[in-house]
């Protein structure tokens, strides 16, 4: 039964994109679209054959590189901020509007602003990894150590436990769901901030990979690549996710 | 003069609100005696769970003090652990932790109070045994059913073996037939223990039934309005009881002493 389900859940995408895949091969193949407006899932196999080694993979290690730099800084980033904030009342209302309004923006589009502060840099894309990633791992963490029902810290009060105490037995553990909700929404932003970056900053990466070879027309390794960034996007939610089920064993 | 083995002095206890200050309790004064069994009943809103919070520290008066066995402490001094362990509380609600198991749930305060040891150990299984869910042990209480964690969360306020055991009208969620079941191993709890028992509830036959002294709360503000011996004359507590005439005649004593208070409130 348990098993069963396991299949079908794998199943059930699969044949979904293997659906799509075909009417896209179709439709490309009997109107004879140009493979430089837009190829076929074969062309773009094959691009990917011809091109990997050469050109997409160096450019996926440099963004894979960067990304983790990025997300392991803004991961700890984000919990002290969320942690300070979380001390008063006071100090949550004055920082939180401040990183949501860090979380809209776009880093990417800063690059330029960035350039004249720090010249072009690897450092750079770190850069606006985190400055796009640590807010919304905060504002999650925060939401968690503030929303802390009163039943539960009144158990606390009355076994006679201080606030240190009552941090790590209670507040922690009841917030890492939402912790890990930034920490997954933090990676997806990972990667369309890394993404955005390479476009804007240039010296290799996925994001480069794709604008150059579109200026180029060769549109097919265009897409072999974004197939690519999609791909370790996906992998590097799953690692999280995976995380996640191993730390809250409690929620099935 | 005989020290009380808990005591409320003048205590207040106000709460803010958005629009207004509400008295929550007022000059409440208190006393239980060791290995006294007794009941604080009233209206909704008379601040009987309000009275066990302050005494289990969970809430601070905002004037008065409170003794508890020699110790005595007010809206500046807390309760340190070796006095608040003689305390065990129990919620309206299970209360459990969702990310400790059952077993770890019920030990927790033990490992909060440092008590380790097989003895101890021991003592929780034997109260899982207790309640039937030793099962259960290993699952976590999102697997169970209310009722069920329900007893969990009232083992888990005796596992420490406390003097003083303070209940939030632990069995209203339940129904009549397990809160009847479970009133009569309270009663045999307290009989084998001897501990000092404070129980709320707005059951009054409940209350008859199981205390030796019923203090009788009105609200706003939450004062306390009589205080009544039950007394029947060494019988055996149990539910014999209820056929007893004393026992109609204590019921409806408070019934109308609870039903003017409303009347009072409409007026």
């Amino acid at each position: 039964m348990k098993h069963n389900r396991k299949i079908m859940s794998f199943l059930a995408p699969v044949t979904l994109i293997t659906i799509i895949i075909i009417i896209w091969q179709a439709g490309c193949t009997l109107l004879h679209v140009s493979e430089h407006i837009l190829p076929s899932p074969s062309a773009i196999a094959a691009a990917f054959k011809n091109d990997f080694v050469r050109s997409i993979l160096p450019d996926a290690l440099i963004s894979l590189r960067i990304m983790l730099s990025g997300y392991l800084i803004a991961i700890p980033l984000g919990f002290m901020i969320a942690a300070l904030a979380s001390q008063s009342k006071f100090i949550t209302r004055m920082i939180l509007p401040v990183l949501i309004i860090l979380m809209m923006i776009p880093m990417a589009t800063l690059v330029p602003e960035l350039k004249l502060f720090l010249g072009v840099k690897p450092s750079l894309k770190i850069l606006v990894i985190i400055l796009q990633t640590a807010p919304v791992i905060a504002v999650n963490s925060l939401s968690g150590f503030t929303h802390v029902p009163h039943n539960k810290t009144d158990l606390m009060k009355g076994l006679g436990c201080g606030k240190t105490e009552t941090f790590f037995r209670v507040v922690l553990p009841n917030a890492l769901p939402q912790i890990f909700t930034g920490l997954k929404l933090g990676c997806i932003l990972c990667m369309i901030a890394a993404t955005a970056a390479d476009m804007s900053v240039g010296q290799g990466g996925l994001g480069y990979r794709i604008a150059r070879s579109a200026t180029f027309s060769a549109t097919s390794t265009a897409f072999a690549a974004i197939v690519v960034a999609a791909v370790i996007g996906v992998a590097f939610y799953m690692l999280v996710s995976l995380v996640e089920s191993i730390v809250i064993k409690w929620k099935q | 003069m005989n020290m009380a083995y808990i005591s409320l002095n003048n205590v207040n206890k106000k709460f803010l609100t958005r629009r207004s200050e509400i008295y929550a309790l007022k000059n409440i004064n208190m006393s239980f005696n060791k290995g006294e069994f007794i009941s604080l009943v009233g209206p909704s809103g008379c601040g009987k769970s309000t009275v066990i919070r302050l005494l289990d520290d969970i809430l601070k008066p905002t004037s008065g003090e409170i003794t508890v066995d020699g110790f005595t402490y007010n809206n500046n001094v807390s309760i340190p652990k070796d006095v608040i362990k003689k305390m065990g509380f129990i919620f309206q609600v299970p209360n459990l932790y969702p990310w400790l198991t059952i077993r770890e749930n019920l030990m927790l305060p033990l490992k909060i109070y440092k008590m380790k040891g097989t003895e101890y150990e021991q003592y929780a299984s034997s109260l899982l045994d207790y309640v039937g869910l030793a099962d259960y042990a290993d699952s976590y209480p999102s697997e169970i059913s209310g009722g069920m964690q329900q007893r969990i969360g009232v083992i888990r306020g005796m596992i420490h073996k406390p003097e003083i055991f303070m209940m939030d009208e632990p069995f209203g969620a339940l129904d009549e037939d397990t809160r009847e079941n479970l009133n009569l191993e309270l009663l045999e709890i307290w009989k084998r223990t001897h501990m000092t028992i404070i129980f709320i509830t707005h059951n009054i036959e409940e209350a008859v039934l199981m205390s030796e002294r019923i203090y009788v709360m009105s609200s706003h503000p939450g004062m306390v309005k009589s205080e009544l011996v039950i007394d029947f004359g060494g019988r055996e507590r149990n539910l014999d009881l209820i056929s007893d005439r004393k026992f109609a005649g204590y019921c409806t004593d408070i019934e109308n002493m609870i039903g003017t208070l409303r009347l009072d409130e409409i007026k």
